[in-house]
């Protein structure tokens, strides 16, 4: 639970007629994947941390709990969205279009809370936007123009616009500082956090059997150039010795710039034999699936802001071989085995490192897997963040325009 | 380590360019253990030559090809260790090969090296906060400029950056001196990548080395004309230029020589190249043969300098490119002459030259958006004057200037007026 900065959050708006405000325009994406998924995370915890004090949000309107709720138990913002089309998810108007000075004459109290980029801005008396990562600054060249344009196209104005940056990894804070000169004191690092619904582990029991599922390794991800996933076609193409004793199985959704990860013509035959498989996207649960039957997971990605399937993977208690690029290494700590995202061969020796460790140590390696993961949860994220906000709603400073640097 | 001023502390010295992440083994290797795909122009050549000034750095010079993967302190300490140093002392993470795409090791002193002189801004913006080319992340703590004439980006806050020149070695180190004209059969041996436009296909010239059959058609023909086109400038009158000669063949039935474009600052897409044919298909006159006729070149070892000369007896410059005084310093260093096309009319210092004397908008789609560049562009009158400059040292055939090119009238230029086509 979020605990003491849920409680001391919660006093403080007390005593104010405070509010949180959360934005849910992410929550409309039909499948959640990425940001909607932390969006849903912190969300959920919000409605949990601070039930009397917080308010749901899309553009200047305020959105039904029930219509939020609803969307979090179906995993997908397809009905919200619909509702909210419909105008039959709206609940009313944010106080600022009745209240021209919002509170900024009687103090700080109302709190937007945006978990990617803000639609709106200098709406509330304090800010605070989520930072997923800077690849699309860093690395414009792996990502499509639509993408760099609306992340790049709102960055600087969100971030001068916000009372506080929250990254969700010191990685990303660490070049929100060396790119774009944001002053660390101005930041929170809030990791992200991984659940399951309950039933998927037993259920998961049941699909897999009690044999388990003949040996595979997962390789999860969109297929775009960033995830890197050419260098598995690499390691297979250089050591096909693999696929006899393993399948490769690729989930995710295809991506953008195929060209530059496409299956190489050699390992069309291992693909036509089934022993390198492509699902294409996949529902949470077949997800899950997937990561609890196999015998390890391959993350090599070239950049990441987080790298949520490195904790997904060992949150299933399946271990995790990953690039140490970014901020891998703060999510997969010491119970990942880390390659250097250039080199086919280091890879190699990761994996076979770890299918031999989860030959010998078996059941305990899922264990210490699943023990790390459970360190990152929702709660914890929204305590990070809410340790940091309270404190400016005593800030008698205004909301002002901190400039950046 | 006198090569760098301000730093010359430095223990151990990481270089990089962007490039083509899947031609190197690992994320950090010795400076000894690096083949770039091209070593003759733009950032990698820059790289190359101040690695080799940097005489008094053996043993320290390292390259990492995507310094943005170190994070602090979980991977950093990958880089700390190979690098090595004694302990408190932060290596010196030094970036080449264009101000857009300056990087950052974390944790290390990082500088930049800026080869670029000032251009016209993009018409239009970009939100992306590098893409003008005038702004470097926060963590650049030192520029470095081989002349007063370079650009002086600020940071990201608009502070200025303390800047250093660097030696004048800095620029041609590298390269061979006394090169001789010769022709070898086997070009890709030699570490000549050759391949005609009609033949580009992205996977081969990405994964290079290139051996195209249509490369024996120039060997043939010899007498080829080196066009230098810089991929990192979004206003390169290459593009244009190409559909100009295509039309101006057509036109005054001109014979044109074989162009070689060689492409740098190469980020390792193939798009603007295939943007480009795209293009030539839709623009020019007769475009397939037009393509035959026009071959992409890569220079992947120095050693190939002697057929590359051999191949091309004369290059063009374009003028427009903020690279193009290095490119010209390379090379005359080479012994290739160049022609420069000069958008800057009454600019000396430059043996041969023809006056750019059209102004153009120059549209790009490039990494950070659609971007509209003034240039200036040779205009069909002063086109035949830069192939008989050309014929002249040994490149194709000197056109007869057509009729109807020589009876159009004289328009003045928007913001340069009374200037007119000229060869000096």
């Amino acid at each position: 639970m979020t605990g003491s900065a849920a409680a001391r959050m919660t006093e403080t708006l007390r005593e104010r007629d405070g509010r949180v405000y959360f934005d849910v325009s992410t929550l409309l994406e039909r499948q959640w994947t990425g940001i909607p998924k932390v969006a849903a995370g912190l969300a959920a915890a919000l409605m949990t941390g601070l039930p009397e004090h917080l308010e749901f949000f899309l553009g200047l309107s305020t959105i039904a709990r029930g219509a939020v709720a609803e969307a979090l138990g179906r995993n997908t913002g397809l009905y919200l969205q619909r509702e909210v089309a419909r105008g039959r998810a709206q609940a009313g108007m944010l106080p600022i279009l009745g209240r021209p000075l919002l509170g900024r004459s009687q103090g700080r109290r109302t709190i937007g809370l945006f978990p990617s980029v803000k639609p709106v801005r200098r709406v509330f008396d304090i800010e605070a936007s989520l930072v997923h990562d800077l690849s699309t600054l860093v690395l414009p060249y792996f990502h499509q123009k639509g993408n760099v344009d609306h992340h790049m196209g709102a960055i600087m104005a969100d971030l001068e616009s916000d009372d506080l940056v929250v990254a969700v990894s010191t990685a990303t804070r660490d070049d929100l500082v060396a790119y774009l000169g944001i002053d660390p004191a101005r930041t929170v690092v809030a990791l992200n956090g991984v659940s399951w619904p309950d039933d998927f582990a037993v259920r998961a029991g049941d699909a897999l059997g009690p044999a388990g599922a003949e040996p595979y390794v997962l390789i999860l991800g969109t297929r775009e150039p960033r995830k890197n996933v050419a260098l598995v076609f690499d390691l297979l193409d250089a050591a096909p010795a693999l696929l006899d004793s393993h399948r490769f199985v690729f989930a995710g959704k295809m991506g953008w710039l195929e060209e530059q990860h496409s299956l190489p013509r050699a390992l069309e035959p291992a693909r036509a034999a089934g022993r390198i498989v492509f699902t294409g996207f996949v529902d949470d649960f077949t997800k899950y699936v997937l990561l609890a039957g196999a015998e390890a997971t391959l993350y090599p990605s070239l950049f990441e802001g987080f790298g949520l399937p490195v904790l997904e993977s060992l949150s299933a208690g399946t271990p995790c071989v990953a690039s140490w690029s970014s901020s891998i290494p703060e999510v997969g700590g010491t119970v990942c085995s880390y390659f250097d995202p250039l080199s086919a061969a280091d890879m190699h020796r990761a994996l076979l490192a770890t299918l031999a460790r989860r030959g010998r140590e078996g059941a305990r390696l899922g264990a210490a897997c699943q023990a790390h993961a459970a360190r990152f949860t929702w709660d914890a994220a929204l305590s990070a963040i809410l340790d940091r906000l309270e404190p400016l709603l005593h800030d008698p400073k205004s909301a002002g325009d901190p400039p950046i640097g | 380590m006198d090569v760098l001023p301000g730093w010359e502390n430095a223990p151990a010295l990481i270089l990089s360019c962007p490039g083509t992440l899947r031609r190197h083994s690992c994320a950090l290797l010795p400076y000894g253990e690096v083949t770039l795909p091209q070593v003759l122009l733009g950032g990698e050549s820059q790289l190359a030559a101040f690695a080799a000034a940097a005489t008094g750095m053996a043993g320290k010079l390292f390259f990492a090809p995507m310094p943005e993967m170190f994070a602090d302190p979980d991977s950093l300490h990958h880089a700390l260790r190979l690098a090595g140093g004694p302990p408190g002392a932060r290596p010196v993470h030094l970036r080449f090969g264009g101000v857009r795409a300056a990087r950052v090791l974390k944790g290390f002193r990082n500088g930049c090296v800026v080869a670029e002189a000032a251009e016209p801004l993009p018409l239009s913006a970009s939100h992306h906060p590098f893409a003008s080319g005038m702004v470097l992340p926060a963590a650049i703590g030192r520029l470095y400029v081989y002349g007063p004439e370079m650009r002086r980006p600020r940071g990201i806050g608009g502070a200025a950056i303390p800047a250093s020149r660097l030696p004048a070695d800095c620029i041609t180190a590298d390269l061979p001196t006394g090169t001789g004209l010769t022709v070898p059969g086997k070009l890709a041996k030699a570490g000549l990548d050759l391949v005609s436009l009609a033949d580009f296909r992205s996977l081969p010239w990405a994964a290079g080395p290139v051996r195209a059959r249509t490369a024996p058609a120039l060997l043939a023909a010899g007498g080829g004309v080196l066009l230098p086109w810089n991929m990192d400038h979004p206003g390169s009158i290459v593009p244009d230029l190409l559909i100009r000669l295509s039309r101006l063949a057509a036109q005054a039935d001109a014979a044109l020589p074989n162009i070689v474009l060689a492409p740098f600052n190469y980020v390792g897409q193939t798009g603007i190249i295939r943007r480009l044919v795209a293009r030539l298909r839709e623009a020019a006159h007769d475009a397939d043969a037009f393509m035959a006729a026009v071959f992409l070149v890569r220079v992947a070892s120095l050693d190939a300098i002697p057929a590359l000369t051999g191949l091309t007896p004369v290059a063009w410059v374009d003028g427009n490119d903020p690279e193009a005084w290095w490119t010209l310093a390379r090379l005359r260093h080479c012994g290739l002459p160049s022609i420069l096309i000069d958008p800057h009319t009454g600019s000396g210092g430059h043996e041969l030259r023809v006056a750019a004397d059209e102004a153009v908008w120059v549209e790009a789609e490039t990494r950070f958006g659609v971007m509209t560049v003034a240039a200036r562009l040779p205009s069909l009158r002063a086109l035949p004057g830069l192939l008989a400059l050309s014929a002249s040292r040994g490149a194709g055939k000197p056109p007869a200037a057509p009729d109807k090119l020589r009876r159009a009238p004289a328009r003045p230029l928007p913001d340069r007026p009374g200037s007119r086509a000229a060869v000096s």
